[in-house]
């Protein structure tokens, strides 16, 4: 059955009923269960669950202690180019928008990764808006090239590809990719992407199954929150991550849960996700999916990072610029993609993810050719 | 002449058939299984199937088993 | 699943017994007791050279004609013996089911789970119903799915070791993870530990020595029965909560409820 199958069945539960009949001895009863079902998942993500956050927390707390340890992954992100002929309503690089639009040259790629491979990273994550003219397959190419000379681990986070480009991409030295559905329901997935080629649904959702027919390695996915029911979506998200972990058992899957930040063009999300309900939902995906890594960015405050560091998470980001660059050459007049909220340098998250008694880590793979 | 009978060499008579072997032996009325030099042989072709020199024959009975 | 339609589907066959019956070591004259007791319609035999000096009597005239009989391909050393005795036990016209046995390791008598891999690929593709005897091994057991297996027989504990189901975590992640039926195999001795398998969501078990060895195997067989249908009950009625988790003493989601900084 494809994912869209999968995702059509689901989507007859009526949700309403199903939160209202859960109660807190429901959610008591998934809580003690070995193996959770799209059910006992569905369960954690009622309202019912949010009264059973400490209880939920420990168990989430305990079984990410047993799969991943105290580790906790960094990485960084590099943004090559804000070029993009989308018009993504909550997107700040929409073409619709007036910036400064760059793309980085050689030279450019060999600074910024010197500057950043000098931090510590060793695991990058490399990003750029859609367009086949400015940062076609062949650039991607070539910027991957530079790259694994200074990485040992490298990550795309681009536009949506067919296998035999994914394909090109995993020889140049692509190991994982990240891809977000951004909103599963279709209704608004249509609303919120009018133009472009990331107009189309059923090409965005299919994303991961060709990157990891392509070889990639690893599969992150997850969809912005804010833009519909977060339950909802989450649940969207757990299903997806499944259906992966089933279609490709090589392969490592993972999940983040970004919040809809402040953006040029000052969309505002329709729906309020609180830290209470980013909190709910990223127990709730570690009990139903004990071995996927969640993952979580700058795009949420240092206070909140530091607690969800022992509640689930496994990998974070740090020292992240989101405009064209800007790590080795501060670029103040560019408007990055998002702002970000922590702007702690690697040595302070380093120093706090010690400080609550867990281990910093920034390289898990070596590639040998 | 001589055939192998499930390893070991057994003398035969001229014009002696599988079949005939068989219940020479006291095994028909089992249900034995019989393969001729790797080949599965069924009923009619047990009657037919003469004993040649150097065959190789292996003859199989089902017995109790996990 | 209904409770009432729980029916185990195995190729063509829709058994409502989830007890499978072993003949080793059991005398051909207790057989019809011991089925009849433990109401199986699934019984293994094995396939040996005939004995020209010391006929015995076929188990085949002791079974009921409408049991499923399951020849075992004990005594291959590797896939070409054990299709090799497959071919040879559906000549005898007893149906095209076979469980594979490939046994290399004569220490422990584990089956070697590669053979056994080729084996099922082969014999599939003509036709058999194929039940593969396997150490249990996820990986093994996803490419015996692949491979067409009917099902799959991981052992529940070394031969001969008397102490319960020693792989049961291992049993418990194929149960969750293999769609075709999970049939353990070996290392049940006592109904107690049938139950156990049935509890944690086993699709049938097979039994021998527990029956051929004890005081009374009809009696025993009847035991099995019993305690077949009763873990299998306890799995669909599905367990209780035990209630495991106390209040807080250290809040991790306390801050939760804090003034933001």
């Amino acid at each position: 059955m494809s994912f869209l199958a999968e995702m059509e069945l689901y989507e007859k539960i009526d949700f309403s009923f199903f939160w209202r009949k859960t109660g807190v001895e429901d959610v008591r009863a998934v809580l003690d269960r070995e193996s959770l079902k799209p059910l006992d998942f569905l369960t954690l993500l009622s309202p019912a669950a949010t009264d059973c956050l400490e209880e939920t927390a420990r168990v989430a707390r305990e079984l990410t202690l047993c799969n991943f340890g105290k580790i906790i992954m960094l990485y960084t992100p590099l943004y090559l180019s804000n070029h993009c002929v989308n018009h993504c309503r909550y997107c700040s690089f929409s073409a619709a928008h007036r910036l400064v639009r760059k793309r980085l040259t050689v030279e450019e790629i060999k600074k910024e990764a010197e500057f950043i491979a000098g931090q510590g990273f060793q695991d990058l994550l490399v990003l750029t808006g859609e367009s086949r003219s400015v940062t076609p397959v062949s650039y991607l190419e070539e910027a991957l090239g530079i790259l694994k000379e200074y990485f040992p681990a490298l990550g795309l986070e681009i536009y949506s590809l067919s296998t035999e480009e994914y394909r090109r991409l995993v020889n140049a030295g692509a190991d994982y990719l990240t891809v977000y559905q951004e909103v599963y329901n279709r209704e608004t997935y249509n609303y919120l992407h009018p133009q472009g080629p990331k107009k189309d649904y059923l090409f965005r959702l299919t994303t991961p199954e060709r990157a990891g027919a392509a070889g990639m390695r690893n599969l992150s996915i997850g969809a912005l929150l804010g833009l519909e029911d977060w339950r909802r979506e989450i649940f969207f998200t757990g299903l997806h991550a499944a259906y992966l972990q089933r279609k490709f058992s090589d392969i490592e899957v993972g999940v983040s849960v970004p919040r809809v930040r402040p953006n040029l063009g000052g969309f505002i999300p329709p729906v309020e996700v609180t830290d209470n309900d980013l909190v709910q939902s990223i127990l709730a995906l570690r009990l139903f999916l004990p071995r996927v890594g969640i993952s979580v960015s700058t795009r949420e405050t240092p206070w909140l990072r530091d607690h969800l560091i022992k509640l689930g998470v496994t990998r974070i980001s740090a020292a992240s610029v989101t405009s064209v660059g800007g790590h080795a050459l501060p670029a103040e007049d560019e408007e990055g993609q998002f702002v970000p909220a922590d702007g702690r340098t690697v040595e302070e998250i380093k120093e706090m993810i010690t400080t609550c008694g867990y281990q910093p880590v920034f390289k898990d793979w070596h590639r040998l050719w | 002449m001589e055939v192998y009978v499930n390893g070991q060499p057994e003398a035969i008579n001229p014009g002696e058939t599988v079949k005939d072997f068989v219940v020479r032996k006291g095994l028909f009325e089992e249900k034995v299984v019989v393969e001729y030099n790797g080949r599965i042989l069924d009923g009619k072709e047990m009657e037919k199937q003469f004993l040649e020199e150097g065959a190789v024959v292996e003859i199989v009975h089902f017995v109790g088993g996990g | 699943m209904g409770k009432r339609e729980d029916k185990l589907k195995i190729g063509s066959k829709t058994l409502s017994s989830r007890l499978f019956v072993g003949t080793g070591k059991l005398a051909n004259n207790l057989l019809p007791g011991v089925i009849t007791a433990s109401g199986t319609e699934v019984v293994t035999v094995a396939l040996r050279r005939a004995d020209f000096h010391s006929p015995q009597e076929n188990p085949l005239t002791f079974i009921p004609e409408e049991i499923t009989i399951m020849p075992n391909t004990s005594g291959a050393r590797n896939a070409v013996e054990a299709a090799r005795i497959a071919r040879l036990a559906r000549a005898a016209g007893c149906g095209d089911w076979v469980k594979i046995e490939v046994i290399t390791d004569q220490k422990y008598l584990f089956p070697d789970n590669e053979e056994t891999v080729k084996a099922t690929g082969i014999l599939a593709k003509e036709g058999f119903v194929v039940l593969p005897y396997i150490m249990p091994d996820l990986v093994v057991a996803r490419r015996l799915e692949d491979a067409g297996a009917a099902a799959v027989m991981p052992l529940g504990a070394p031969i001969g070791s008397n102490r319960g189901l020693r792989s049961r975590e291992f049993l418990r992640i194929l149960v969750e993870e293999i769609k075709v039926p999970v049939i353990v195999d070996a290392g049940i001795g006592k109904p107690s530990e049938a139950a156990e398998a049935m509890e944690m969501g086993m699709d049938a078990v097979l039994v021998n020595t527990g029956v051929a060895v004890a005081g009374d195997p009809v009696m025993m067989a009847g035991a099995f029965a019993k305690a077949v249908k009763a873990g299998r009950e306890a799995f669909l009625a599905g367990p209780g909560v035990a209630g495991r988790y106390a209040s807080a003493s250290s809040p991790l989601t306390g801050f939760l409820h804090e003034v933001k900084k």
